[in-house]
């Protein structure tokens, strides 16, 4: 399988504060990649980086091949983001943001407003694909930029925390799409906090702590990893306490 | 390379498909915008009409006068046409520097703080398109006001010189193409200042428009010299009519608008049309090299400007700034012990958030700075040469400055606190304090920061002119009706006409809601101006010369200006802030 996100000792520096420390890490074709980690861990700031908003302080990030600093025009064409706060333009309809969104990807009208009424039925935005999306409820933005995000068939999808606001409809709607997304040769990179739907979804999983990588692999992987045969909530705060022998004291005595 | 097949018809991005595409963008927000707005408030838009309409209607008269004075003083003083020539210079001059540094700073909000751009970034959207499309806005919000007041100078510039009719076409494009060329600088100079100095950027522009201001005062203070040593004579207008000169040099965009807008009110077509053309094509030159240089450096300055921040040694700069926030903060804290502790809290709230604004802090610091220079050398002025009238007036007059820049001041800043509270207003809504001390809390810190300054200003002014103490106390009242007016007027205005949906202060100030309150603050500033003036003229009645009758009539007079003076600041204080409170308090979370 070809590695569609490959991160080669990427470190990122906020002044002289590290926030993301040497990340190493390969994700291929066809992968649903959790990336988990406590707050301020750099999740957002790596996400960040591999959508080209921010640059890597040292290392290098490929998206499909393409260096993301170098031929950052390149590689975006073949990404899409889908951020935790969505951003929709208030004065432009569901339907215009859509139609946007096609002609910045150069694609086709007659293909590109087929797959657009397409993706307005899977999303179920008819009844309000066509009010500006000032009047839209934050389920009925995340819902729209899904489709926007998928609308040019993205080779890599990165969402950040992807539930936040949805429905349990929504939510169900949101997993079948990533599902379908990897099964028709997609990568998937989700950041969220939400675990129930990584032990779910994800085929792989990585947890940073600190701005390092500190465990990547399956469920069962990391299970070994932290000796420990529970859920991945347990896995989690083990392997996230086994960096802080303090905390991990204190939550035994609890 | 990659091998990855782009799916369905998917072509690589270029450059021209994308302009088109967000010229598009451009087009249908505005269309969807002004469309929502004539069918949802059609007053609103009727009353943006009417008001632009009278603004533009009182600009046209005031610039008409203006010129028909200079034509009927040519009979005596043969120099209205040089005159003209160097005014126009010195307003497309002044107007450049405008320009520059309101498109800079637009341009920093839209394109490095903006979630619009963020999300653009993370598309194949072209870093030199983001820009093209980011800058034509800049364009749009910083020269509407350009054209308000350029529209009716060079129209009755035009009636009054009996300009052939091409003139009247030709003035639209020189106006239009006149605001490329500083906007491109200031873009350019934004790109670049965030790009070397990420961190200190704010700093650096600071710096910046304090070497102009101070620049510019050096040459005021220049000016005030030869005028103590000529007085106001011919001699002292043909000096500063010389100091006005460097306006007029070929190399500048102020000459090339002079020299095209007279030639073509004159009808030496040919002359107006090279000038047009200069003005045009650098402008479009320097446009392309902001382009090209965003195009290089734009996602660079935004991973600068987003990656500062963390630093946990503190340079020199950081440690003096701090030094400065914190005692700021202290004093204001111990100036504020009157109040009660939950109303000292909002107070100093508003007061971090006003220091933590750059470019609030700049502005009131450059208007305050520049009038303290201009009233401590008013000292200088030659008392011998000027009666006790004529400094009577010059202080009136200085109260108006006051006045006017407290006016513009509480609409940019003070005006949009309320809408600020944006997405959190809900906490406002909840806390244990009644919502009528929440308002007065602004209101408050608002008075704190104008009476302060505008008092201590009208004293310094007051002093230096070694003015009667009569006429000390009515300006001083008037500074202080003025301060306590215009801050009730947008602390109320602004909670009655709240936008909680815009979180950028400058677009706040120039919506709806704040041309409206400039409006109402400027109109309350010319009333207090007005009836300051009465009193203050009507003191240097002469007893001597009037019947007695007469002179208790004047008597009377000064007192009712004065009781007229102190009820309208009592209404401007009462009245909005009232609108407000119910405004509030009918408001949902």
């Amino acid at each position: 399988m070809s590695a569609m996100i490959e991160l080669h000792d990427v470190s990122k520096f906020y002044g002289d504060k590290l926030a993301v420390d040497g990340l190493t890490l390969t994700i291929s074709r066809g992968e649903l990649f959790a990336f988990l980690g406590p707050n301020g861990a750099g999740k957002t700031t790596t996400i960040k980086m591999l959508c080209g908003l921010l640059f890597p302080s040292r290392g290098t990030i490929r998206i499909g091949g393409y260096d993301v600093q170098k031929q950052g025009d390149l590689a975006r064409q073949i990404i899409s983001y889908v951020p935790d706060q969505p951003f929709l333009y208030e004065k432009l309809t569901g339907r215009e943001f859509l139609e946007f969104i096609r002609e910045m990807y150069g694609m086709d009208p007659v293909s590109g407003r087929r797959r657009i009424e397409e993706l307005i039925e899977v999303f179920e935005l008819t009844s309000f694909v066509d009010d500006l999306t000032e009047s839209y409820s934050h389920g009925m933005k995340q819902r729209t930029v899904f489709a926007a995000a998928l609308l040019h068939q993205p080779e890599v999808l990165i969402v950040d925390e992807p539930m936040v606001g949805l429905d349990p409809k929504s939510q169900r709607l949101v997993k079948d799409l990533m599902r379908r997304e990897v099964a028709r040769g997609g990568t998937v990179f989700m950041s969220t906090h939400l675990l129930g739907d990584v032990e779910e979804l994800a085929t792989r999983i990585g947890i940073v702590h600190r701005g390092r990588l500190i465990g990547c692999g399956t469920l069962d992987t990391l299970r070994k990893q932290a000796a420990h045969d529970g859920s991945l909530e347990d896995v989690f705060l083990r392997l996230t306490a086994e960096e802080e022998p303090a905390a991990l004291a204190a939550k035994e005595a609890s | 390379m990659s091998d990855i097949a782009l799916p369905l018809e998917r072509r690589s991005s270029d450059g021209p498909r994308q302009m088109a595409l967000f010229r598009r963008l451009q087009r249908t927000l505005l269309k969807n915008g002004v469309w929502q707005a004539v069918r949802k408030s059609r007053l609103r838009i009727g009353l943006i009409l009417v008001l632009s309409l009278m603004i533009w209607g009182g600009l046209y008269g005031l610039f008409r006068e203006g010129f028909v004075f200079l034509r009927n003083l040519e009979t005596t003083v043969p120099i209205s046409f040089y005159i003209i020539e160097l005014l126009f210079g010195m307003f497309f001059l002044v107007l450049t520097g405008l320009l520059i540094f309101s498109v800079g700073i637009f341009l920093h909000e839209s394109l490095f703080r903006a979630s619009e751009t963020r999300y653009l970034l993370t598309t194949p959207a072209r870093a030199d398109q983001i820009f093209g499309y980011k800058f034509r806005e800049a364009v749009f919000f910083s020269g509407w006001a350009f054209l308000l007041l350029g529209s009716p100078l060079l129209i009755a510039y035009g009636i009054e010189m009996r300009a052939d009719w091409p003139y009247f076409i030709l003035f639209l494009p020189f106006l239009v193409g006149f605001l490329i060329l500083p906007a491109s600088i200031g873009a350019l100079g934004c790109l670049l200042i965030v790009d070397l100095f990420p961190r200190h950027r704010r700093l650096v522009l600071g710096l910046m428009v304090l070497a102009v201001v101070l620049l510019g005062v050096v040459w005021l203070v220049y000016l005030f010299y030869d005028a103590r040593s000529e007085g106001l004579s011919e001699a002292w207008l043909q000096k500063l009519l010389n100091h006005l000169r460097p306006s007029q040099w070929w190399g500048l965009p102020s000459r090339w608008m002079t020299a095209g807008l007279m030639s073509a009110a004159h009808s030496r077509f040919d002359d107006a049309l090279f000038y047009l053309a200069l003005v045009w094509s650098n402008g479009l030159f320097a446009y392309l090299l902001a382009a090209w240089t965003a195009g290089r450096i734009y996602r660079r300055a935004y991973n600068g400007v987003n990656s500062t921040g963390g630093s946990r040694t503190a340079n020199l700069i950081d440690k003096v700034l701090r030094a400065f926030a914190n005692g700021f903060d202290r004093l204001a804290y111990l100036l504020l012990a009157w109040t009660d502790a939950r109303t000292r809290l909002f107070i100093l709230k508003d007061l971090r958030t006003f220091r933590r604004d750059s470019a609030q802090m700049a502005q009131v610091l450059i208007l305050g700075g520049i009038l303290f220079l201009y009233f401590i050398n008013i000292r200088w002025l030659p008392h011998g040469q000027y009666a006790d009238y004529e400094r009577t007036l010059i202080g009136l007059m200085n109260v108006a400055v006051i006045g006017l820049m407290m006016a513009t001041y509480t609409s940019r800043f003070v005006f949009p606190l309320m809408s600020l509270e944006g997405r959190n207003f809900w906490i406002l809504g909840l806390l244990p304090i009644s919502r009528e001390r929440l308002l007065l809390s602004k209101f408050a810190y608002a008075a704190a920061v104008t009476v302060t300054i505008g008092l201590g200003l009208a004293t310094i002014s007051e002093v230096m002119l070694r003015l009667a103490w009569p006429i000390v106390a009515v300006h001083l009242l008037a500074v202080l009706v003025l301060s306590l007016g215009l801050s009730a007027i947008s602390v109320g205005l602004g909670t009655y006409l709240v936008n909680l949906k815009e979180t950028n202060p400058s677009k706040i100030a120039t919506g709806f809601g704040g041309t409206i309150n400039l409006l109402v603050s400027l109109v309350f500033a010319l009333t207090v101006i007005v009836l300051a003036g009465v009193s203050t003229l009507l003191y240097f009645a002469d007893p001597n010369l009037l019947e007695p009758e007469t002179v208790l009539r004047v008597r009377w007079w000064m007192g009712l200006s004065v009781a007229v003076l102190c009820l309208t600041g009592m209404a401007a204080v009462i009245l909005p802030l009232r609108l407000g409170i119910r405004a509030f308090r009918r408001m949902e979370f």
